[in-house]
Formats: structure tokens, sequence, C-alpha cells
């Protein structure tokens, strides 16, 4: 392989968009013949200007088997943040600016770091990107996965319900994707913690979609509804779902579609 | 099919299954002589008759011909849209408003032109297909359908018409491969299947051989290298072609062939190292 992507590098126009890839496949051939320090260097140049799950966890392959994990990571944080920082939100952005802030999410998460992934997701502010790129839904899930695996049916033999299947099977690519590796890092966080956090990143997406103002969001809120209910079930703390989908209903009590919503997707559906 | 005899023997073969009958005719054909063999043999060399044609009176081509220009002009002209177009919120889309007669004469058509399909009038078929897939054209003039998207209101297989159409290529030009990769760029986007030449083509060597060498050819002209961006139809064929049936010393002699003017022979090629 190191081969064909030296031959391409070689012989591709140097706007070809198929540059990167051809360095991510020749950083990964390196590292799977025990090059780390030459795939290090590689893989941490390409990652300044390509943000993306993958480049990110062959690098981090790479600083591990060379020891620099602990050092690099902090700088990668700090390349993604600045990416996002310094992005216009208003004036328009890419999808990848999007990607960028939901690695840094993901990146918390993978390192254990749950806190700072929920603190990140909470306090960005982005808009929703196109497709499924939405910072909120990727830490949600991903502190879902967490969650569910740290008290997993291993331990207790309880699987998760429809609602929570649903909410994993429809998770962002990243998380699809690469979700074993937060289930690994789950085993070293409390699993009410995590899936506290989660509630609370869906009572966020929640208030987000009943600020769309059509039934379309509400909708979609009263799905978001249904996981929180089905986080609390498997904790079983029904009752804290309860005061706060009443909660809701008083709140919101001016807009009836919302309602319909709601009671369609929690009174109609157990 | 009049005479008493030959109505009683319709109705016999009714009750046969497909199997049946084939056993039938075997048993029948060995008791002839070599006159009548050969006679036999003939008739059904020249294919079955285009019954659905014949029973909508377009027993020759040129009728049926006629008839899709008839419908095309019917449809251009607005002879369905009676009460103008607008916004339809079901569909979530503008579209005209009036009689849907059009999907059903269309239906009936595409079944006309099949049974011209299975009786291998090749040149006559590919006419009557192309003829059919361009009526749906008219759909970028105006609103002149019924329907936001006429190609998905009818309820003929499209992709199986497609694969009809491009085996009557592949039999009746005498330069398929330009034709059918022509005829693919007008048609990928009706139906489902956009690559309906491969599917038509894949069992005809000679064919698929063909294709790829016109592919090559034409994937030799550079193409904007954006990984997320629409490929030209050519490129797009040429690389569902080598997903499909081409191995890792396929995809190194593409890149040494194309890769530097299209790009992803060589994210394919380090994709399958990859698996």
């Amino acid at each position: 392989m190191l081969t064909w992507t030296d031959d391409g590098l070689s012989k591709l126009p140097a706007k070809s968009g198929y540059r990167p890839m051809l360095v991510e496949a020749h950083g990964q051939a390196l590292l799977r013949l025990k090059r780390p320090r030459e795939a290090f260097e590689e893989l941490r140049a390409l990652f300044r200007n390509h943000m993306t799950p993958s480049v990110y966890l062959l690098l981090r392959e790479a600083a591990q088997s060379i020891g620099r994990w602990e050092k690099l990571y902090p700088s990668l944080v700090m390349d993604m943040h600045e990416h996002v920082a310094m992005v216009d939100w208003e004036m328009g952005y890419l999808d990848e600016d999007v990607h960028a802030a939901e690695l840094m999410g993901f990146a918390h998460l993978v390192e254990s770091d749950w806190q700072k992934a929920l603190e990140w997701a909470l306090n960005a502010e982005l808009p929703t990107g196109w497709h499924d790129a939405n910072l909120l839904k990727v830490v949600a899930t991903g502190l879902l996965r967490m969650g569910l695996a740290s008290r997993g049916k291993g331990k207790t033999g309880k699987q998760p319900d429809e609602a929570l299947t649903q909410a994993l099977n429809n998770a962002p690519d990243i998380i699809r994707k690469y979700g074993d590796l937060l289930e690994s890092a789950a085993h070293r966080s409390p699993a009410r913690s995590l899936l506290n956090s989660a509630v609370k990143l869906y009572e966020r997406m929640v208030e987000q979609e009943i600020g769309g103002r059509d039934r379309d969001h509400y909708a979609r809120a009263g799905a978001h509804c249904r996981v929180i209910r089905a986080i609390r079930r498997w904790q079983g703390r029904e009752a804290a779902f309860d005061r706060y989908y009443q909660g809701l209903l008083v709140t919101h009590s001016r807009r009836p579609a919302l309602e319909d919503e709601l009671r369609r997707a929690i009174e109609k559906s157990r | 099919m009049n005479s008493p005899n030959t109505q009683h023997v319709a109705a016999q073969l009714r009750h046969f299954t497909h199997e049946e009958t084939i056993a039938l005719v075997c048993d029948f054909w060995s008791d002839l002589d070599q006159t009548q063999q050969t006679r036999l043999l003939k008739m059904i060399e020249q294919g079955p008759r285009p019954l659905a044609a014949e029973a909508m009176g377009l027993g020759d081509p040129k009728d049926l011909l006629d008839d899709i220009r008839l419908l095309r002009d019917a449809i251009a002209h607005d002879h369905y849209v009676e009460y103008g177009a607008g916004y339809d919120p079901e569909y979530g889309d503008y579209r005209g408003f009036g009689d849907d007669g059009w999907i059903d004469e269309m239906d009936d058509l595409f079944a006309a032109t099949s049974s011209f399909f299975r009786a291998g009038k090749w040149r006559a078929v590919v006419k009557a297909y192309l003829a059919l897939f361009a009526i749906f054209e008219l759909n970028q003039d105006g609103f002149h359908f019924t329907r936001p998207n006429p190609a998905a209101a009818l309820h003929t297989d499209l992709d199986e018409m497609k694969r009809n159409l491009f085996i009557a290529i592949g039999r009746g030009d005498p330069d398929p491969a330009s034709k059918a990769i022509e005829t693919s760029g007008k048609v990928r986007y009706y139906g489902n299947d956009q690559y309906a030449l491969l599917e038509a083509w894949q069992d005809r060597a000679e064919l698929a051989t063909a294709l790829e060498k016109a592919l090559i050819a034409a994937a030799r002209r550079a193409i904007d290298q954006r990984p997320d961006g629409f490929l030209p139809h050519t490129s797009d064929l040429l690389r569902e072609f080598y997903r499909r049936y081409r191995g890792l010393p396929d995809y190194e002699s593409l890149c040494r062939k194309v890769g530097r003017r299209q790009g992803w022979p060589y994210q394919d090629l380090v994709s399958r190292y990859c698996e």
C-alpha cells in the first residue's frame, strides 16, 4: 500500500481532494509496519488541516505507541478549539467546521473526560450542520452509549428498550462508527453521571426543537422526550421524568400543537 | 387463433405451467420430420409475438412509435393539465392539475415496447424506449404533468425497462458501448438503479469488455478532483464497474492508466488494500 500511496501523492495534482486520504492511508500503512514515529509526523501535519475522526484516532494510536500522547492530546484539543473559534458562525460555515466541534466532544469522551464533553456541548452554541452533523446529538448519544455500557447487560442482564435502541441506531455517524472506543472508556466513569449528563443534553435538544415552532420540530421534541423517559426508566428514576414532562406541559400550555405531539410521543407509546 | 380447434388448444394450454408447455413442445418436436422441425425452429427463433402490442392494435413497431409521439405531443401541449399548475402540499412540490390518464397510457406503451423486446425487434425497441424516456424530460420545460415526478407516478418497473433498453442496444447497435454510455447518462435518474447498464450487460463478456474500454478512454480526460463532488457519469460508471467486477491487480492497472486524472482510483485501491 505504501508504494501506491507514494505513487498517488507524486502524481495527483496539488489541489486534488484525494490527497489527504492518501496521506492518511500512508500514515496507517507506516503504523502497521511498526514505523510509528514517521506515521506520527505525517498524521500530525495532516490533522492541522484535516480534522476527521479517522485521522485523529490513527494519530492517537501513533502517539500512544511512542509515548507522546499525554503531551499531544492537549495540543490537539487546542487545534480543534482554535478551528471552531475561527469560524464566524453567523456569516457562514462548512460541514467540516461542525464536524471539528463534534470531534472535540467525541475526543473528550474517548479520554473519559465526560464533564468537559458535556461542558463543550452545552456551551459551544453551534448551529446544526447539514445531515446528521450536530454537536449536542454526538455528545448525547456518546454519553448514552457509555452510560449503558458502564452498567451494561453483562452486569445486570438488562437490555435497552426500543427507544434507547433506536436512539443508538440513529446516532450520528461518528458514534456509530467509533462507539466501541467509548464503551472501553465508559468503565472509568460512573454510569449515573454519564446518563444524567445525557439527559441534560437531550433536554437541551427538546428546548431547541420547541424553539422551531412547527409540527415537525415538535414531533422531534417528542422523540427526544421518549429517549429521556427511556433513560430515566433504565436508571429506575421514572418520577424524575414525570416531573420534567409535567413541567414541559405547564411551561408550554399555550402551544396545543406541541402538547399534541408530546402526548402522542409519550402517552400513546409505552 | 380463431378456429374452434385452435381455441380449444389455447384453452387447454392455459392450464399448463411454463415447464409443462416446454416439455410438450419438445415432445412434439421429436415426432416431427426434418422439414417440419426446421420450420418450427424458424418460428421459435423469430421470438414470441408482441401480444401486448397487438392487443393495443400496435402490431407494427411504426404504429407504436406513432402512438408514443402522439402521447408526447399531447403532454407537451398540456392536454392533461386542465386546471393550471400550483403548489400541492401533499407532495410538497409544484405540479399541474388535471387528468392522470397519461400515467396509464405510458404504462401501456412501456408494456407494448416490452412485448416487442421479447419478440427481439431490437432497433425498434431502442427507438421506442428512448422516445418514452424522453417524455419525462418535458418536466424540465414546465408543469406538463399532473405529478411532480412523472417517472415515479408510473406503475411500470423502470429499472427493468432500462435493462431491456441496454440489452436491446447490445444486440442491435453497431457501436453498442458508446450508445449505451450515452443512453445511460440520459436515463440514469429514472427508476432506482443508476447502474442498470452494468446489470444488463454483466453476463455478456464481449459487451462488458467494450464498455470498460470505452469508459477508460473517457476517463483519460482530467476531472475536478473533489472527493465529495459529483463525478461525471462515465467516471461514475467506471468506478462502479470496478467495484463490482474487478480486483486489486485491476485497480493497480487502472491507477496507472487514469489515476492521475481521476483521483478516485487511488482512493478505491487504498480502500481495497485496507479491507
